[in-house]
């Protein structure tokens, strides 16, 4: 007599998740963290804002708010402490080297730009358009990359100072 | 099957005495008064002699005594090797058979013990043994074209390599580091069963999930002290990897277009990837069944 064990499948099911959108959000706004390690260390500012720690502000992304203080909270820029930031209205927004400002929230571009020039704020955006607006750094995602482009004049308006391998390879430079 | 064994055998009996009688008969008789060390000794005897061991009788009984040594021993390897006797000896009565009134229960004999590598490799892989299953998996294969020499069981196949593919996953999901290799094993297996069957739902999926999370881990998981170039160099196998989700995805997706997993994952997928309409489209859709916007 054979007798035919039969092996059961709910297993299968069970190993099929944690995966989806939480995943896929972390993983956007981790390539965008990395990105910032880069031009935090490829960006020359001005000789007063080297002491202290190394700003960095979020406006309207939590999620990459996470991801910036997972990867850089304990790393230095230089003898600079990754201090990351997450803002919750505009009125919050204070001194930083870098500013993220979704792009739900880029109307505060407009709105803050003089202030965020006279600190030589770094500001990175992810919306068309928004460059003419006093953002400096901006990704965009052509075929299914994250990719950035510059606004050179922007840049020196804040007296930062863009390094070549930016320059290089940001896919438009204004 | 013993009732078998007696039916083909037990005519050849009524007139021998015991003295009189040959190595296998009295292997036979050893057998039926459930004496099977006596029994294996006297089959073994018969077929080392030369006046014997071209019998075809002489072999089958010799399998139906290894074959109950098999199903009666605890022995894992007395077990092993009287099963593999037992195998070799139905196989070889087959071939000595030239009348063929053997032949249905020779091939019976080793269908049983071609099943019993089957259950056994379902054993293995339940105590988490995938190696030991798959190795059982191939003598199942081995002994049932013994008597069917084109034989191939999906279903059996199917069963013992997409749990071999869940293991490897899950290994690989308890330590993602240290057991890289069970990434690659995994995928292996469910691209076994997708070179038979490309419309394999849980293969698809689970094939979709391994590179969806990989290419997740990709960059979640990476120290950021990289130079833009780097990144770049990243982001290329993040996509690629992505792409291989929303490849095997999208396959599950046209088996099963209401399957809220494979609906999250794509909606994933093409969140990461930036293509915000069909991100949209799957976020939508989301919505509708489950009432929530799928988050984890």
């Amino acid at each position: 007599m054979r007798v035919l064990i039969i092996i059961t499948v709910s297993l299968l099911f069970l190993s099929a998740s944690g995966y989806g959108q939480g995943g896929a959000r972390k993983a956007v706004a981790a390539q965008k963290a990395i990105y910032f390690y880069s031009f935090a260390t490829q960006v020359d500012w001005p000789e007063k804002f080297k002491s202290g720690n190394f700003v960095i502000g979020v406006y309207g992304d939590k999620e990459l708010f996470q991801q910036l203080v997972s990867k850089l909270s304990s790393s230095k820029r230089g003898s600079q402490p990754f201090k990351i930031v997450e803002f919750n209205s505009p009125d919050d927004i204070g001194e930083c080297h870098i500013l993220y400002v979704d792009e739900t929230k880029s109307d505060v571009i407009s709105s803050k730009r003089k202030i965020l020039k006279t600190n030589s704020t770094l500001v990175i955006t992810s919306k068309k358009g928004v460059l003419v607006d006093g953002s400096i750094i901006n990704f965009v995602y052509p075929s299914n990359r994250t990719m950035f482009e510059l606004s050179k004049s922007n840049a020196t308006k804040s007296k930062l100072v863009i390094g070549k391998q930016i320059s290089s390879l940001a896919v438009e430079v204004q | 099957m013993k009732r078998g064994l007696y039916i083909s055998i037990i005519l050849l009996l009524a007139t021998t005495g015991f003295a009189q009688r040959t190595n296998w008969q009295k292997a036979l008789s050893c057998y039926q008064q459930d004496s099977l060390v006596c029994a294996a000794e006297y089959i073994d005897a018969s077929i080392e002699d030369s006046s014997e061991s071209k019998d075809a009788y002489a072999w089958h009984i010799r399998g139906f005594v290894y074959k109950s040594i098999f199903d009666n021993s605890k022995n894992p390897d007395k077990r092993s090797s009287a099963r593999a006797i037992a195998i070799e000896s139905f196989d070889k009565s087959l071939e000595l058979d030239t009348i063929g009134d053997l032949s249905r229960n020779n091939k019976q004999g080793i269908k049983t013990l071609g099943v019993s590598f089957y259950n056994d490799g379902v054993r293995k892989l339940n105590r988490f043994n995938v190696q030991g299953a798959l190795k059982d998996l191939d003598k199942h294969n081995i002994t049932m074209r013994l008597v069917e020499p084109g034989y191939y069981n999906k279903e059996r196949e199917f069963a013992i390599k997409k749990k071999s593919g869940i293991i490897y996953m899950d290994r690989y999901n308890d330590n993602k580091e240290e057991n890289e290799i069970y990434f690659k094993k995994a995928t292996e297996m469910f691209n076994e069963v997708l070179e038979i069957d490309s419309n394999d739902f849980l293969a698809n999926l689970n094939s979709g999930v391994l590179y969806h999370n990989l290419a997740v881990d990709l960059l979640v998981k990476t120290k950021p002290e990289l130079s833009i170039l780097e990144v770049m160099e990243l982001q290329e196998k993040h996509v690629n990897n992505m792409q291989r989700s929303l490849a095997y995805m999208t396959k599950a997706y046209t088996l099963k277009p209401n399957h809220p997993g494979v609906i999250r994952a794509l909606a994933g997928a093409y969140y990461a990837l930036h293509e915000t309409e069909k991100y949209e489209f799957y976020n939508q859709k989301l919505l509708k069944l489950e009432g929530s916007h799928g988050n984890e």
